[in-house]
């Protein structure tokens, strides 16, 4: 179909059926098949480059890193399956809730009781140096060692009287001299000592 | 007395050279390449208005045919499958150095500017006025009036509109003739 601006179409047509055809360059199949030999060429270079065997033990050492990893991927979570969870808490609490109102209706006469626990803090009591029980735990002290003696029991005696005397020339220091600063620190220091002898031995007692 | 040398050169059709090529067989390869080699030159060279860079398409676009010649589906001939991919690589080159300059559509109302092709043509003239045309019209042109791709292809070819392509087309084809009425 021609165009509806153009006259004499059939004219242009002919001429360009005429054109000149252009001869391809001699060396052009040259350079594809040289081409094409060397992509060949180096493809095969490619396929036969030498490869290398993984070291033994290779997969073993996977193995046991997984191993390790899974395992401390439990130790550090926990799996918590929310869904069996819930399921154990749905048994559980009718139950629990169950057993509540039984034993509330079967046992209506049921009254509270209360029982009170005294802990003696021996820290407090030498902190107090309330001498009357530090003298009183010597005194328990003694009669188990009486019934058992042990190297370890023995030493801590000794060393609770060394710090005693210590502590006697101390004050005694401190009452002539005053309270300098220094006898101070050292009378505390022996006191903490004293302390924690007195904590050792009550463990035996 | 010579004894008679006769030589039989076997004819291969284009179901023998695909699958030669298909075979990367060498002689198939080559008898494709011949086949089509000048045509393909020819256009290369019309594509780029350069002998050195058609001789580079020629190449470049035989050896993509080879590696590629088994996405060749036949839903055309062999010959038109290698022409577009001669035509594209022509192009890209070309795009490389130049920069297409395509000018806006024009109405669909030539009736005011009518070009005359008159009674005969120079082919030697008309040859020359078509490599002095600008590349966008010289492009649009070949592809158009000399392969006889169409409007759309074109336009998809070159990633341009129908319209401009049918735009280029008409000043185009208005300049060819300014040229060769100058030329007489």
């Amino acid at each position: 179909m021609n165009p509806k601006y153009e006259l004499n179409r059939n004219t242009l047509k002919k001429a360009l059926m005429q054109l000149p055809n252009y001869e391809a360059p001699t060396q052009v199949w040259d350079r594809i098949e040289t081409t094409i030999d060397n992509n060949k060429n180096f493809k095969n270079t490619l396929s036969g480059i030498q490869t290398y065997r993984a070291p033994e033990g290779a997969w073993e050492e996977i193995v046991s890193k997984i191993d390790s990893d899974e395992e401390n991927e439990i130790i550090a979570k926990p799996k918590i399956r929310p869904l069996a969870l819930m399921k154990y808490a749905a048994v559980m609490i009718p139950l629990f809730l169950l057993s509540i109102g039984l034993w509330k209706y079967l046992d209506k006469d049921y009254e509270m009781s209360y029982d009170v626990a005294y802990i003696e803090d021996v820290q407090s009591l030498v902190n107090l140096e309330d001498q009357q029980l530090v003298g009183h735990l010597k005194l328990l002290y003694q009669k188990q060692m009486g019934i058992n003696t042990t190297p370890y029991k023995q030493l801590l005696w000794t060393n609770l009287n060394d710090i005693e005397k210590a502590k006697s020339e101390l004050k005694r220091q401190i009452g002539s001299f005053g309270e300098e600063e220094n006898l101070l620190i050292m009378l505390r220091r022996l006191e903490n000592e004293e302390s924690e002898v007195l904590q050792k031995m009550k463990q035996f007692i | 007395m010579g004894a008679l040398k006769i030589t039989f050169k076997k004819q291969m059709s284009e179901a023998d050279l695909l699958e030669g090529c298909l075979n990367s067989d060498r002689m198939a390869q080559k008898r494709l390449f011949d086949q089509y080699k000048d045509a393909m030159f020819t256009l290369a060279y019309r594509i780029t208005n350069d002998f050195n860079v058609a001789e580079d398409v020629l190449q470049e676009g035989f050896l993509s045919v080879f590696k590629n010649i088994a996405q060749f589906r036949k839903d055309s001939t062999l010959g038109a499958w290698i022409k577009t991919i001669i035509v594209r690589r022509a192009l890209r080159l070309k795009k490389k150095n130049q920069k297409y300059q395509f000018s806006e559509e024009l109405s669909d109302n030539y009736d005011d500017k009518m070009i005359d092709w008159g009674t005969s043509l120079d082919t030697e003239y008309l040859e020359t006025a078509i490599q002095s045309l600008s590349t966008g019209y010289r492009t649009v042109f070949i592809l158009i009036e000399i392969e006889g791709y169409s409007h759309r292809e074109v336009a998809e070819m070159l990633g341009i509109s129908e319209g401009t392509s049918k735009s280029q087309l008409y000043h185009s084809k208005k300049k060819l003739r300014s040229i060769l009425k100058n030329q007489f």
